[in-house]
């Protein structure tokens, strides 16, 4: 499993990642469940899990011993997968949809703890975040867990698309990129003029840095792109997965910056 | 430089970041002229070529923006 190959964009990736379908599937097949495997998925959805779980009113022990209790479900149960609706495609929605069941499941036996295993698959001390943002705290539970689900979409897909960048010795490209357009809608302040970036970084003139804005910005959609696509059954969904994504915060106008 | 986590960050800004990786505005490169993305970026007051920006007017379902300007010289001209 530590064969890597490169993806179109550059970047590397975990050769059997075809899917995140079939990364349960891979998982599953390992004989003795490989738990670097099985910390590679909870690694990927531990916050969407956690935030849906906070927001549904656990605390943060429970929700942690909940979203570990849920990982350790969804990859052992074998009938889950089976049972799960693979025509929708999403794994996004799969994920939600065993969520739910987990979690109602859960409180009808009202064993959660019981139910964990013994050892714990992998350790959440890397990730133990007493209190979720304020943000995430005014969504609802199923509206956190997308919240989260398309944060970590976006960290990874840029991260992936500045490695890409500082490897192919695009380093400028990106600063640029980043600071005149990704950096300024996290942030309160003006976004730099392209004359400003030119004079920060050496560059000929507007055009071409307008250009190295573009070239990055291929490259994040490109890349945004490919990971939905591992996270969908058929091509044709990316687009509307990509569609849903976006909508998910639409009527969020209430959420005013 | 990496890019600043986007988790507790306003939902509405969490699209807006999606929206630059969807592929329905990409502009092409240019050999000349305003980039169009300068246009979603500045805000009232500045200015993008002899327009300067009084006031955004509103946000399209897809990202795009709507904007009122003045003309503060004439001899620019317009891409």
């Amino acid at each position: 499993m530590k064969d890597r190959d490169q993806t179109h964009m550059g970047g590397t990736t975990e050769a059997f990642l075809t899917t995140h379908w079939s990364l349960i599937e891979n998982i599953r097949s390992t004989q003795d469940r490989d738990r670097a495997m099985i910390g590679l998925l909870l690694d990927k959805y531990w916050k969407p899990v956690y935030c849906y779980l906070r927001r549904k009113g656990y605390d943060n022990e429970q929700a942690k011993d909940l979203t570990q209790g849920f990982f350790h479900e969804i990859v052992l149960n074998k009938n889950l997968v089976q049972r799960a609706d693979q025509a929708k495609g999403k794994f996004r929605s799969f994920v939600l949809h065993a969520l739910n069941q987990y979690v109602i499941n859960e409180n009808e036996k009202q064993s959660a703890k019981k139910r964990l295993p013994q050892a714990r698959l992998v350790s959440l001390d890397a990730i133990d975040p007493a209190a979720i943002p304020q943000d995430v705290g005014t969504l609802d539970p199923e509206e956190s867990y997308n919240y989260a689900w398309l944060s970590a979409l976006l960290d990874e897909v840029l991260g992936e698309v500045e490695a890409s960048c500082a490897r192919d010795g695009l380093e400028v490209h990106w600063k640029v990129f980043h600071e005149k357009v990704t950096q300024p809608i996290l942030g309160d302040g003006r976004p730099p003029s392209l004359a400003e970036l030119c004079r920060q970084y050496g560059i000929e003139d507007e055009k071409k840095a307008s250009n190295m804005v573009v070239t990055v910005r291929r490259r994040f959609q490109a890349a945004l792109k490919e990971h939905v696509r591992r996270t969908v059954l058929t091509e044709d969904q990316i687009g509307d997965e990509l569609g849903e994504l976006m909508r998910f915060f639409e009527e969020g106008a209430q959420h005013s910056e | 430089m990496a890019a600043k986590s986007t988790f507790g960050s306003d939902p509405n800004r969490l699209r807006r970041r999606l929206s630059v990786g969807l592929e329905t505005h990409t502009p092409q490169e240019s050999s000349g002229g305003i980039d169009p993305r300068d246009i979603l970026l500045e805000k009232p007051g500045a200015r993008i070529g002899r327009y300067e920006i009084l006031e955004v007017l509103g946000e399209g379902g897809t990202g795009s923006f709507t904007w009122q300007s003045n003309t503060s010289r004439s001899d620019d001209v317009w891409p």
